[in-house]
């Protein structure tokens, strides 16, 4: 690279060891958060794209972030040029390329599945290799859970490996979804009405075995005189409603201290090695909200037929909790990238129409809405998704405000349909990175790029979490962008 | 056979296909004419899920409504069914994963279309595969998996039940398996959704030519 007229950045400041921040923790020490750059003084009243042009600026600006030097700042923002370059359709110098992965990096330094539950400061430090080895062009997931925390609440949708519960996984096991019937048909009235009050009293006592005090708070909306001020506080004072609470005080040392080597971590990944991770949000399609978690798969596919209405109806209302969580999250970051994990809309769990009826209306709401607010929305669609693409090409949004990842789907036939409107990733298959040659993983990447990458608009990604590939196929597939996606 | 019973059941309409079938009951319609009215409902919709004109809704959907009859016509049963089994199939999740609406949903399909599945849940070791292929002398296992970490207790498994000399035929399925991962595990055949399933475990058992 050769000199610019002088980069602006920070100069990184030695992180105080883990030890002392964690001592600060204990002793009740509100550990300092960076300042973000302010937000626009209008926010409220700011366009979309005013919103759109101050995320991006601020992602890419190298002067309110640390690095350890000015090559590294460079590094930083070439690589989120390019990266802005494919979403807002435009061709890059090179095909950029991402991974997504969990559990293998703990696996590559030697580390268990369990680790990510009870040994953070150790998946922080595999992060730390993976990256350091592989010098990926953006940083990939770093994060350590709370399982302690989540022993502590009775956490029951979802099983993890390691800890005391008679139900753990075994220590080298992911953890996976304990799927359940978590919110009753019979409650969807009360979904409908209320969705974050109904989350919050009688989805999480259930979810959260340990937090079933939360059943008995009150309503908000009394505190109007000294008599039902008092009334309002003594429902928090005493009971079941104070344990939870209690206990979620009590609980909330123990998560920053889970999650802190992560994002220590992941700091450091951005300052030594100018690797930016892109993502401030995460949120889920409404239809999922209902059926991961709540109704269950088998809940709502039968509500399809049982429930249509109600079904409906609470796809819409919980879209805009669902925006907002993102919004809030991103904007408190100041990254714009949303990531959406979709699940059950995908070809062969429903039909065509079924997607169109039940599926794609909140969504698209849910997109919009993000959009409006100034973020970019990232669907990856789990499963394959060729009978969507039509519908997802039918739809009135402005260009390039929308990237859309696919597993399994025919990526010429998105590109065709999708590639004017959209930056398109994935696909390259998990059991490729798990059981192929290197040869078949250079081969399919080749084929990748060309097919998708003309005109720009694409980047390289997997279809599906990695989490079993030898080093040699990691760097196989991260070297294909250089030898076969250099635009001339 | 009610064709009223069968149209009620192909169409979703669940309280119809119930009132149908108190009316039938009622009407002194013998209990075994009753199902075989649902086996031939069965059968289209089958059919359709394979022309991808049905999907996961209909064949859950299908599953409780059919559950609802059987529950109506069981106590009416004098005799027990004994309804000729095309074969005998070991299904499970294998180990380490505990994903089981896909695999609960092939077991549903194999049972409906005449196979005696014996049905292991989830998270299921090798061995035990193996002990239920022994007890039972089924001749087909499913293995089912969500995740990619399924790929190897897949070819454990495979490996379990051929080091045991168990003579049998064995198909894989789920999220992230492909005819990639079939050559890896050594499975004898990857299928790509419940009927796929059910059309495999005919061929082996002679029900369809190959």
């Amino acid at each position: 690279m050769p000199n610019q007229t002088e980069i602006k950045f920070k100069k990184a400041s030695p992180t105080p060891p883990l030890g002392l921040l964690k001592l600060m923790l204990k002793m009740g020490v509100k550990l300092p958060s960076p300042t973000p750059i302010p937000l626009l003084k209008n926010w409220s009243e700011s366009t979309p794209d005013e919103k759109y042009e101050f995320f991006k600026k601020s992602l890419l600006s190298t002067e309110d972030k640390e690095f350890a030097s000015a090559e590294t700042a460079e590094t930083y923002q070439r690589r989120l040029k390019r990266w802005y370059d494919v979403v807002e359709l435009r061709e890059p110098d090179r095909v950029p390329s991402t991974m997504l992965m969990e559990g293998y990096i703990a696996k590559y330094s030697g580390f268990t599945q369990a680790d990510y539950f009870y040994h953070p400061e150790r998946i922080a430090k595999a992060a730390l290799k993976f990256h350091q080895d592989f010098q990926p062009e953006h940083a990939t997931i770093t994060l350590s859970y709370p399982g302690e925390v989540f022993d502590l609440i009775g956490m029951k949708m979802m099983r993890w490996p390691g800890g005391p519960r008679p139900d753990a996984l075994p220590e080298d096991t992911q953890w996976q979804y304990a799927e359940g019937e978590y919110m009753p048909a019979s409650d969807y009235d009360d979904l409908i009405q209320n969705p974050e009050g109904y989350l919050f009293r009688k989805w999480y006592p259930r979810v959260f075995e340990n937090l079933k005090g939360l059943e008995t708070l009150p309503s908000f909306f009394t505190p109007m005189e000294p008599a039902t001020v008092s009334l309002l506080l003594l429902s928090y004072a005493g009971g079941p409603a104070r344990d939870a609470i209690d206990l979620l005080l009590k609980v909330a040392g123990k998560t920053i201290e889970a999650v802190l080597p992560g994002i220590l971590a992941s700091k450091k990944i951005q300052t030594k090695w100018g690797a930016p991770g892109v993502y401030g949000g995460i949120t889920y399609a409404p239809f999922d909200i209902l059926g991961d978690t709540m109704r269950g798969t088998k809940g709502i596919m039968l509500d399809i037929y049982r429930h249509p209405d109600k079904l409906l109806a609470a796809c819409e209302a919980v879209v805009p909790a669902s925006i907002k969580v993102a919004v809030d999250a991103a904007t408190a970051r100041r990254k714009p990238f949303v990531l959406i994990p979709l699940h059950k809309g995908a070809d062969g769990f429903m039909s065509e129409e079924q997607f169109a009826k039940f599926y794609w209306p909140s969504f698209k709401k849910q997109l919009e809405g993000l959009v409006e607010a100034g973020l970019i929305p990232v669907p990856f669609a789990e499963g394959s998704y060729n009978q969507r693409l039509d519908i997802l090409a039918d739809w009135d949004i402005p260009k390039g405000k929308v990237v859309w990842g696919f597993d399994q789907t025919d990526m010429k036939v998105a590109k065709e349909k999708l590639g004017n409107n959209f930056c398109i990733y994935g696909n390259v298959p998990a059991s490729l990175f798990a059981t192929g040659t290197l040869d078949e993983m250079d081969t399919y990447c080749k084929d990748l790029i060309e097919t998708c990458a003309p005109g720009g608009g694409f980047y390289l990604a997997p279809g599906a979490v990695v989490d079993f590939a030898t080093p040699e196929m990691l760097h196989t597939y991260f070297n294909s962008t250089k030898k076969y996606g250099v635009y001339s | 056979m009610s064709e009223k019973l069968i149209a009620a059941i192909i169409e979703m309409r669940e309280e119809d296909a119930l009132k149908i079938t108190d009316e039938l009951l009622e009407g002194g319609t013998a209990p075994l004419e009753i199902l075989d009215s649902c086996r031939k409902a069965m059968d289209v919709i089958g059919e359709q899920f394979e022309a991808g004109e049905s999907f996961i809704p209909e064949l859950i959907m299908s599953g409780e409504i059919l559950a609802g009859i059987s529950e109506m016509v069981k106590s009416r049963m004098t005799e027990g069914v004994d309804v000729a089994k095309l074969g005998k199939i070991v299904i499970g999740t294998v180990e380490g994963d505990i994903h089981d609406i896909a695999k609960d949903i092939v077991v549903f399909m194999l049972d409906i279309n005449g196979f005696e599945v014996t049905d292991l849940g989830v998270d299921v070791p090798p061995a035990e595969f193996v002990q239920a292929v022994k007890q039972t002398g089924a001749k087909i296992v499913g293995l089912s998996g969500f995740l990619t970490l399924a790929y190897d207790p897949m070819k454990d498994t495979v490996a379990a039940l051929n080091s045991a000399g168990l003579d049998v035929k064995v198909m894989i399925g789920g999220g992230q398996i492909n005819e990639q991962i079939r050559e890896y595990t050594d499975a004898t055949a990857y299928g790509k959704d419940a009927m796929a399933a059910v059309t495999l475990a005919k061929e082996w058992t002679g029900e369809l030519d190959a």
